[in-house]
Order: structure tokens, then C-alpha cells, then sequence
């Protein structure tokens, strides 16, 4: 019970905070928590579990935006399917750029997966028929009717939780262990019987599942996408906030989200340089203190004990 | 006949300009196992100075060209001191460090770059004008000029790398750092080096393509997409590998948009990137006979 | 001929909460060949490292011609006199002969100093010669460890250190390199060797010393050790 114990307080704040909270911006700002919470814990699923880089993660997180609300407006399809059918193709393409990736180095994955997210993006925006282009969709379904924002928040959250259990559950089968050895040591893992190309792959697969699925609520919630969601920009957002967590963490992500979204909303006057800031960060943080908010809480921690 | 001649005329020079693209981008990986997510940022910057030292002080195209290459020479070593050193000394496997800092550099500058000067495309028409005519062929002076640099450069380092003690303590410090050091090399000086050079590369085709690609904060995505696809295809860090992928990948774009459709053009780089990487993961490169930068166990 | 060059005080190394090196203390005379030896593991590289500054978690004190070396980065260390043969991967394997052996002079400037060195080592080495335009890769084992020292002595040290330099080597080839050490060493250059094989290690030096679990547990001069009865039984199978 007590390994859950982070899990249940932090359920009780989000919860709470959601029924008290009235104000619609600060719901507002719950709701991007909830989406780029996902994102960057299942960014660093990649990253900090397995030593996958993926730079084209901010792409997945398009293809189920772009499916679901394509999805819905020409197709009818009903809403909470639509966005599953886009995580599911976002975890497909995942596991199909995965695969070539298996046999290159870091580095070349690192490419790959960036040109990938860029060949999406040109797609997306010369694909006219279909996306209507740089203009972007608009008009999309809305996931609830009315002004009121709080069932969007609930939905996310929930989301959000069920994503952190999900991994929490995830590292305890032995999938999580075989994921463990991998990253402690893929070529001894090899002899243990375990096929780490085998757990890259459904690591990869799970990951991308969930950025098609926040990417879908998100176009239902926002309700405009234009072919800069598949950019650099939201991977670098994305990067930043799990790095300034601590990578190989489950809360880490989290909170580096937390305190980008809240402080970069504290700080909107600088709105032109918040693209600069991120990037900033990441520099920093890989130079300073490769372990994130996670490491410095943890030495804290160190210290209390002695 | 003709027409197929030509196309490869017009190959030759725009592959040109990708090995010197590629061979910066993939030098510094082979000597220090290094990717540089800001490559196309250098390249921006010297968009920049170009367009700023040409067009509004008014100075000749060739001290243009030999400024730019100072100036990015001297922006990829301080970017190595100031970064890349640091995350190399705290950690012992940097390579994951160094592609996120050098990813997060990337935006850092390309939003200073429009903080400073704005979303406008900056470029000139043209610096050069008139064409050549050998036979049939026709090549503008322009390109002429593009192309007979870009290939100058080429033999310049190949020169430096296989001619000069700075390219044998590279070498060195590439194919075994520790051998290297107690030879009496400081392979941060090295990697220093190796850094402003990549920087000083991309600058030569940031200049002279200045009436193709305007400067802009994002002009730099283009050609780091490039280097990509000649390292992919030369193997990483095969300095000779990127000069043939290079060229490789410039005719099939030629081809591409004469004989297939101008949109395929840079869906081809990556297409052949892809179809390489699945049969010859580690690109053309293997099929030189000797690879300067490898690591090889002895 | 007696002065001492290479004094190693109290060394104790690290790695992180590991100690590899316990209180060590060695001393090496100008022109001697010293040998340390001992088991896999016993932290003969670690010294070695340790000495040429490879390897930096350590306290104590190390000095040559009296100057303290202990804390220069290993590429200062080198141009003082002191050179390192590494028991593997000594070379740059796709460079030629030549060019490694050009590597070992890249500190030098003079045009004589770097022929005077080629001569020199080409004449120890007429193997060296033949295949000069080889690449390093494609040479023998033991053509490769001659390399190996001959790449050292292109600096031309004062100090050589070699670690296990029979590493990997057939009996006969064995040897025929501690010839050439003897050989070296009558030129004048000091050499600090550690290795496996005790019976070589200990016929061509003067003084050793017994390395074990990071501590030394014997002295002296390298005759009364091979007849020592518990070097004999740990080390020499007899």
C-alpha cells in the first residue's frame, strides 16, 4: 500500500482542487496539467525507462488530434471512439518507427524520429483536402456541450491517473522488469530470455497509444489544430517539463509539469520568450542537474534521514 | 541526352552543397560521438551575418564568406566550452545530455532570433549574374561559384584531416581518446577545434545560398534535415561516406522533381534515407575501405 | 646512476566508495627496471593510471625528477619524460604504422628531433620498418605490441611504463619483447612494468614489488623474490 501512497495524495489534490476550484482559467490550467502530465510521463516511459530517445513524440500527440477530429467531422464517428481509433494509430505508427530504429544507435533514432515528427508536419500542411493545410481544423466536435469546463478536467484527470497507475502497475509485472534489465544492461538482458527489441517495441507502442489518446481529447477540447502540433516546439514542452522532473521517475514528469505550466502562467508576460525558456531550461537542467526536481527532492530526503 | 546531362549538372552542384552541409555535421561525430541539434541554427546565423555584412555594409561577397566562417568558427568553439564541456565532464556516457542540450539550443536560438529580428525573410536576388554555356549546358555563374567552393572546401578537409598534424591528432583523438591523451593531446582543445570547424563548414553554403535561402528564424531546418540524410547515408562520422551521400542524395532530388514531381523533392531525401538505413544500417560509408573516425577495437 | 625519478608516496585510489590502491609507496632510479606484480585484479593498471593521471580519484603523493605530477591532467605528464604502453588497445587501429609512431612525436617541433626518433626506433624495431605503411589493425599480436612501445618510445621517455606487456602473447614472442625491453633499457630509459608473468617480469628487473588486494605485501630485489617461497608458491607454481 505504501507504494501507492503518492499515488492517493496526489488523486486527493487533483480531485479536490477540481470541485473547489470555480475560477474557469484555473480549470483551464488543471486540464493542460492533466494533458502534458501524460505526454511527459509517457515521454520518459521512452527516455527514462528504456534510453529511447523520441523527438517526434509531439507528431503522435498530432496524428490522434488530426484522426479523431477528422474522424468526427467527416466520418460522424461518435466521440469517445474517434479518439480511441487515433491512439490507436498513433501507437501503430509508434511501433512502425520504432522498428527501423531497432537496429541504429541512439543517435540515428534521435534522427529519425525528428524527421519523422517533421515529415508529419509537411504532411499535415500539403495534405489540403484533407487538413485544410496551414490553415488548420476548425469546428471540431466538442467533447461536452456548454461553457462548462469541469467534465473536461474530470475526463483528464481520471486519464491522468489511470495513466500513472497504469505505469506504476506496468514496472511491478514482469514487462516492467524485463524493462528494467533492458535499460540496466541490454545485451546481458538478452541471455535473462528477455527480447529487448520485443520490449522497445510495445514500450514504444503503449507511449504513442497515449499521445494519440491526449492528442484526440485535446482537439475536442480545443477545438482548432493547425499543423504546428506536430512541431518541435510541443516535444521540446514536452522534454522540458520530464527532464526538469527527473528522468527514469514516474512523479518527476509530473511535477516539472506542474511547475512549468503554473510558473510559466505566473510569468505570461513574457509569452514571446516562453519557446526560448523551455529550450533554456533543458540546457540547464542537462548541464547542472541531470536528474531533474526528482534528484534535488531526493537529496533533501538524504539529508532529513541523516 | 541533353536534358538528362543537364540534370545532373544541376545534381552535381546542389549535392555539393550537402556534402559540405553533411561532412560539418558529421565531423564532429566522429571525433567526439556528438550530434549537433543546432547545426542548422550555425547556418542561420551565418544567413544572418551574410545578409546584414552584404546587403546593409556593403561588403564584398568573398570577405562576406571569409568573416561568416570566423564568426561560426568562433560560435561552434565557445558553444563547445560553454555547453557541451560542461555535460561531458558530469557525466560519462554524455551522448543523450548533449543531444537534449543541443536540441534545447536549437529553439533557444531560433526564438532569439525572432525576438531580435522578427519574423521577416531577409535575401537578396542574386550576387552574381549571367550563366556559362560549355555545349549545351548551361550553369549560372552563380551556381558555378557555389559549386567550385563547396568543393574546394571538400578537398580542404580532406586535405586538413589526412595532411596536417591537426587532422592526425583528430584522428587520433576519433579512433582512441585515451591512446591519444598519452600521446600528449588534450583532446578538449581537439574537441574545441572540431566544433568551430563545423561551424566554419556550414557557414560557406549559409552565405552562398543567401539568394535561395533568406534568413529566417527557421531557415536552419532545412539543412539540418539534409545533414541528416547525407550522415544517415554516408554512415555516421564517415567524413568520405558524407561527401558521396552528399552527392547521392543531390542528383536523386534533381531526378525526383524533374522525372517524378517537384513535391516528392524532399520527401525523396528521406525516403532514400529510409531504404539505406534498412538494408545498410550503417549507411554507404562501409563500402570505403578505411574509416578515419572509427572506433574499431584493436 | 642512482637518482630517483619516479617516487610514488602513500598513494591510495579510488573508484567512487571502492578503494583499489592502499597506502602504496614505490620508488623508481634513474636508468632501473622496476617490476610490480601480482594477480588479475590486484590493481596493477590502476597504479599505472594512477601514475600517468588517467586515473584521478586518488590521495598521496607522486613526483618525478622531483616535481609533483599527482594532480596534472596526463597529457602534461607525458611531455615531462614519463610514457605509457597500455596492456590493450594501445593503438589507433586504422592509422599506418608510421602514423602512429607519428602521433607518439606530435608534441615535438623539430624536424631532426622526430627523424632522430624514427631512426631510432626503426632500427629497434626493423619489423616496424617494413610495414610502416600498414595499417595498425591489420598487424600480429605481437607486431602490435612492438608498436605499442615503439609509439612510447618515439617521445622518448626517461620513464616507460608498460602494463602487461606479455598480455595475450605466445611464450615465444614473449621473450623476444622482453629482449627488446632489455634493449631499451640499456639506452638509458627507466622502466616500471607490471605484470602476470612473474618468472619474465621478475629475470629482467631489479626490484619488485608484490601487489596484492590493492596493497603491497613484499619488496625487494627482484633475485631473492623468484627464490621467495611465498612468491614461489602464489605466483610461480612451484
Amino acid at each position: 500500500m505504501r507504494d501507492y501512497s503518492n499515488f492517493i495524495i496526489i488523486s486527493i489534490i487533483f480531485l479536490l482542487s477540481l470541485f473547489i476550484i470555480n475560477n474557469p482559467y484555473f480549470i483551464h490550467l488543471i486540464i493542460l496539467s492533466g494533458i502534458f502530465g501524460i505526454l511527459a510521463i509517457y515521454w520518459n516511459l521512452l527516455d527514462g525507462y528504456l534510453g529511447l530517445i523520441n523527438f517526434g513524440y509531439a507528431a503522435f500527440f498530432g496524428v490522434g488530434a488530426y484522426t479523431s477530429a477528422i474522424l468526427s467531422m467527416k466520418l460522424n464517428i461518435t466521440l469517445p471512439l474517434s479518439i480511441f481509433i487515433g491512439g490507436i494509430l498513433a501507437g501503430i505508427i509508434g511501433i512502425l518507427v520504432i522498428i527501423p530504429c531497432l537496429r541504429m544507435v541512439t543517435f540515428s533514432t534521435a534522427i529519425v524520429t525528428l524527421a519523422f515528427g517533421e515529415i508529419m508536419r509537411i504532411i499535415a500542411s500539403s495534405w489540403t483536402s484533407l487538413t485544410k493545410g496551414e490553415m488548420g481544423l476548425w469546428g471540431i466536435p466538442p467533447l461536452f456541450e456548454g461553457a462548462n469546463k469541469k467534465p473536461y478536467g474530470l475526463v483528464i484527470i481520471l486519464l491522468l491517473l489511470l495513466g500513472i497507475l497504469g505505469i506504476q502497475i506496468i514496472l511491478k509485472t514482469p514487462f516492467g522488469l524485463a524493462i528494467k534489465a533492458v535499460r540496466d544492461d541490454e545485451i546481458s538482458s538478452g541471455v535473462l530470455g528477455i527480447y529487448p527489441s520485443r520490449i522497445k517495441i510495445i514500450a514504444s507502442g503503449i507511449s504513442c497509444f497515449m499521445a494519440g489518446i491526449v492528442g484526440g481529447f485535446y482537439a475536442h477540447y480545443i477545438l482548432t489544430i493547425t499543423p504546428a502540433i506536430f512541431g518541435i516546439a510541443y516535444t521540446i514542452q514536452i522534454m522540458a517539463m520530464s527532464l526538469l522532473g527527473g528522468k527514469g521517475t514516474i512523479y518527476g514528469p509530473l511535477m516539472g509539469t506542474l511547475v512549468l505550466i503554473f510558473l510559466g502562467e505566473g510569468t505570461r508576460f513574457l509569452e514571446d520568450y516562453r519557446t526560448l525558456i523551455y529550450g533554456a531550461i533543458i540546457i540547464l537542467i542537462v548541464m547542472l542537474f541531470p536528474q531533474g526536481l526528482a534528484g534535488i527532492y531526493q537529496k533533501f530526503q538524504n539529508i532529513f534521514k541523516r | 541526352m541533353e536534358v538528362f546531362l543537364q540534370q545532373v549538372l544541376n545534381g552535381i552542384t546542389i549535392g555539393a552543397v550537402y556534402s559540405v552541409i553533411g561532412v560539418g555535421f558529421t565531423l564532429i561525430f566522429g571525433i567526439m560521438r556528438i550530434l549537433n541539434f543546432a547545426y542548422g541554427e550555425f547556418f542561420m546565423i551565418a544567413t544572418y551575418i551574410a545578409f546584414f555584412a552584404y546587403k546593409d555594409f556593403g561588403i564584398p561577397l568573398i570577405f562576406v564568406l571569409i568573416i561568416a566562417m570566423i564568426l561560426l568558427f568562433c560560435f561552434g568553439a565557445i558553444t563547445e566550452k560553454l555547453i557541451i564541456l560542461p555535460i561531458r565532464k558530469k557525466a560519462k556516457d554524455w551522448s543523450a545530455g548533449v543531444i537534449m542540450a543541443t536540441l534545447g539550443l536549437q529553439v533557444v536560438l531560433q526564438s532569439l532570433a525572432l525576438i531580435l529580428g522578427g519574423g521577416t525573410f531577409r535575401g537578396i536576388a542574386s550576387y552574381l549574374m549571367g550563366s556559362l554555356m560549355i555545349g549545351p549546358l548551361i550553369i549560372s555563374y552563380e551556381r558555378l561559384l557555389i559549386l567550385t567552393i563547396s568543393i574546394f572546401m571538400l578537398i580542404a578537409t580532406l586535405l586538413l584531416i589526412n595532411h596536417t598534424k591537426l587532422g592526425l591528432m583528430m584522428q587520433a583523438v576519433a579512433q582512441n581518446k585515451e591512446a591519444a591523451i598519452v600521446s600528449g593531446i588534450n583532446p578538449n582543445k581537439i574537441y574545441t577545434i572540431s566544433f568551430g570547424l563545423s561551424g566554419l563548414l556550414v557557414a560557406v553554403p549559409g552565405v552562398l545560398l543567401m539568394p535561395i535561402l533568406y534568413a529566417y528564424p527557421t531557415v536552419g531546418q532545412l539543412p539540418i534535415m539534409k545533414a541528416f540524410a547525407v550522415t544517415l547515408l554516408g554512415g555516421m562520422g564517415n567524413i568520405e561516406g558524407a561527401i558521396i551521400g552528399g552527392f547521392v542524395l543531390g542528383i536523386a532530388e534533381i531526378f525526383a522533381s524533374a522525372y517524378i514531381s517537384t513535391l516528392m523533392k524532399d520527401g525523396i531525401a528521406f525516403a532514400i534515407m529510409i531504404l539505406v538505413l534498412i538494408f545498410y544500417p550503417s549507411g554507404l560509408g562501409q563500402f570505403i575501405k578505411r574509416y578515419k573516425f572509427s572506433r574499431s577495437k584493436i | 646512476m642512482d637518482k630517483l625519478i619516479l617516487n610514488v608516496d602513500h598513494l591510495t585510489a579510488y573508484y567512487d566508495d571502492l578503494i583499489a590502491l592502499k597506502d602504496i609507496s614505490i620508488t623508481v632510479k634513474e636508468g632501473e627496471i622496476v617490476a610490480v606484480i601480482g594477480a588479475n585484479g590486484s590493481g596493477k593498471t590502476t597504479l599505472l593510471r594512477s601514475i600517468i593521471g588517467l586515473h584521478t580519484q586518488k590521495d598521496g603523493s607522486i613526483t618525478f625528477n622531483n616535481e609533483l605530477i599527482k594532480d596534472l591532467p596526463s597529457y602534461k605528464i607525458v611531455s615531462m619524460g614519463i610514457a605509457y604502453v597500455m596492456s590493450e588497445q594501445a593503438l589507433f587501429p586504422e592509422l599506418t604504422v608510421e602514423q602512429n609512431l607519428r602521433v607518439g612525436v606530435i608534441t615535438i617541433n623539430k624536424k631532426e628531433e622526430i627523424k632522430k626518433a624514427f631512426e631510432n626506433v626503426y632500427s629497434l624495431f626493423p619489423i616496424l620498418y617494413q610495414r610502416k605503411n600498414q595499417i595498425a589493425q591489420s598487424l600480429s599480436g605481437g607486431e602490435q605490441k612492438m608498436l605499442a612501445i615503439a609509439k612510447a618510445l618515439m617521445m622518448n621517455p626517461s620513464l616507460l611504463l608498460l602494463d602487461e606487456p606479455s598480455l595475450g602473447l605466445a611464450p615465444v614472442i614473449v621473450s623476444k619483447v622482453m629482449e627488446k625491453l632489455l634493449e631499451i633499457n640499456k639506452e638509458g630509459v627507466a622502466l616500471l612494468l607490471v605484470d602476470q608473468n612473474v618468472q619474465q617480469a621478475l629475470r629482467i628487473s631489479k626490484h619488485a614489488y608484490v601487489l596484492e588486494n590493492g596493497k603491497i605485501v613484499k619488496h625487494g630485489e627482484s633475485s631473492s623474490l623468484i627464490n621467495d617461497p611465498l612468491v614461489k608458491k602464489a605466483y610461480l607454481g612451484r
